[in-house]
């Protein structure tokens, strides 16, 4: 991250996208090796959150770019696990054009925000930076329930227009079940913005969602045609990416019963103001201080470094420096 | 006789504790040439004395040579004076000449990629000694700003030197890699941990030398026609690389 900005933006934009090429340049292996994938949604699985959490409270932009390469890396990752392969190839070009403009955007900015920070003093400005939301003004109840079945019907009506059988294909399952998140967080995050009209901000969200799944699903499966024109060949990336069907659906039922719960919760702790218990604030405050030092990998690579050299350096006094 | 010849052999292609002796008299020569001669020399003598011998190569022997590679890699990190380093990365290099012994005109032809890209940059040290009394990071920071022809070259002798692709070394160590007599995954392990090392080094010594602020203003920077000479000779090192990537694969 010290290096010139250029570089990073070439570096984010292009080398570290190899992962996804990879994996799609050796697909006929991956098929015939169908375990190795489910090893490969995993590691991706893991990278996909721990990038996306340690870029949320990094205070470098470039770090935070950083990280946020690291989340989507993981995310391309386990598209490749769930058998979308396809979807990685397209998910590695838009990630580098928009990743490689953010980057190379990000001197400048940080130079114009050192005279002015630019931001207007708005609605969008005292929820986002200032973050002062809203005091709770709807029934929690009727906002969790918007929360969790619209993202739900839009992503289930897109990928119905694109393939009616993708219930059928575990990856699409498995894809559509992060998109419904994602939708979900995203009502979730905006639904205590100050606002005067709230039908207008909800409507222009939920349009723009619409927007995106529709976008991201036809443009998906154009490159899944593109890139693997026999149908019975994508057909068995989606088989060897699978697990048994029984294991499939209880895991699926299960990780839905925890997000659902867990949003419910968030939503109800808002009304009882649980947030503001000393317990909560402490909790928080631990989580913060171990994601905001990088979970202490830095600082571990950094000692162990430190030690390797000066052991180097030991040895080569020890020896004279022959 | 052979266990003398290969003991012999062990202070050409250096096997920690005789590796001492290539790297003490390195360090006497100072003149660029005559370390340019003993880096280009020095390997195929041993290569020629492996060649005499009757029996085949002990396996054991092979297991020596990759430890003293790895101790003299794992050794380097620590280095700031480029004219050791390049001892050092040589030794660690022509150890592994060791592992999967082939027939005599490859071997020569492997011992000399490992040799060339180091001989470039022995070559390229004499510039920083001639200016500097020593190339050490301590006196050589900043030289990006204060001599950047210079800087730039030795950014790419460096990476020559560590066996970045496409120079011959990068070839050497691939076929090292790849040759059947020795294809375990514990070897490849070994060797690819060794590559790392070498990296983490150059980059150490670029970190010293090239970025900063200079240590000394009013360095004279090398000339442009010894530029375009250097310049040339690592697009020949990347040739010959590349050609011997197709003799040695």
């Amino acid at each position: 991250m010290s290096g010139p900005t250029p570089v990073s933006a070439l570096m984010h934009a292009g080398i570290v996208n190899s992962g996804g090429f990879l994996i799609n340049r050796f697909a006929p292996l991956f098929v015939e090796s169908g375990d190795v994938l489910h090893a490969v949604f995993v590691v991706g699985l893991v990278t996909a959150i721990i990038g996306s959490v340690l870029m949320l409270t990094q205070h470098d932009v470039k770090k935070a770019l950083g990280y946020s390469t690291m989340g989507q890396m993981g995310f391309m990752i386990m598209e490749c696990g769930v058998g979308a392969f396809s979807l990685a190839v397209y998910h590695l070009i838009a990630h580098g054009l928009f990743k490689g403009t953010l980057f190379l955007s990000a001197g400048g900015i940080i130079g114009e925000a050192r005279k002015d920070d630019g931001v207007p003093k708005e609605d969008l400005y005292t929820f986002v930076v200032e973050r002062k939301p809203a005091r709770q003004r709807r029934p929690w109840l009727l906002m969790a329930a918007i929360t969790l079945a619209v993202p739900g019907i839009i992503l289930f009506l897109a990928h119905y227009l694109v393939e009616q059988a993708f219930f059928e294909k575990q990856g699409a399952v498995a894809l559509l079940f992060f998109g419904w998140i994602t939708g979900a967080q995203l009502i979730f995050a905006t639904h205590r913005m100050r606002t005067e009209n709230l039908t207008r901000l909800f409507t222009l969200i939920l349009v723009s969602f619409t927007v995106v799944v529709l976008g991201y699903t036809l443009i998906a499966h154009a490159f899944d045609l593109f890139l693997y024109p026999d149908p019975a060949f994508r057909a068995r990336i989606y088989e060897a990416a699978g697990i048994d069907l029984i294991f499939f659906d209880l895991l699926v039922v299960l990780v839905t019963g925890v997000i659902v719960l867990g949003w419910l919760f968030t939503y109800y702790a808002e009304q009882q103001r649980l947030t503001e218990r000393s317990w909560y604030h402490e909790l928080r405050r631990r989580f913060y201080r171990a994601i905001s030092r990088e979970l202490y990998v830095s600082d571990a690579y950094a000692w162990l470094s430190r030690q390797l050299i000066a052991g180097a350096n030991r040895v080569n006094t020890i020896m004279r420096w022959h | 006789m052979s266990l003398t010849l290969y003991l012999i052999a062990g202070l050409f292609l250096p096997l920690f504790p005789l590796s001492m002796l290539f790297n003490q008299m390195f360090a006497r020569l100072r003149h660029p040439w005559l370390r340019v001669l003993l880096l280009l020399a020095w390997p195929q003598i041993g290569v020629l004395l492996l060649s005499q011998a009757a029996d085949p190569v002990p396996d054991w022997f092979a297991g020596w040579a990759l430890l003293s590679a790895a101790f003299y890699a794992y050794r380097a990190i620590a280095l700031r004076e480029v004219g050791l380093w390049i001892g050092y990365i040589a030794t660690s290099a022509w150890a592994l000449l060791w592992i999967g012994v082939v027939e005599p005109s490859l071997h020569h032809l492997l011992a000399l990629g490992f040799s060339l890209p180091l001989a470039f940059t022995a070559l390229l040290t004499g510039f920083l000694e001639q200016r500097l009394g020593a190339a050490h990071t301590a006196l050589g920071g900043g030289m990006a700003i204060a001599a950047p022809r210079f800087a730039g070259l030795f950014v790419v002798a460096v990476l020559a030197a560590v066996a970045t692709p496409l120079f011959p070394n990068f070839f050497s160590l691939l076929a090292t890699l790849l040759n059947p007599a020795a294809l375990s995954p514990l070897f490849a392990l070994g060797l690819v941990l060794i590559w790392l090392l070498w990296t983490w080094s150059g980059i150490r010594l670029l970190q010293g030398i090239v970025v900063g602020s200079p240590v000394r203003n009013g360095l004279q920077d090398l000339s442009m026609t010894a530029t375009w000479v250097y310049s040339a000779g690592f697009v020949g090192l990347l040739l010959i690389g590349i050609n011997m990537g197709g003799v040695l694969l």
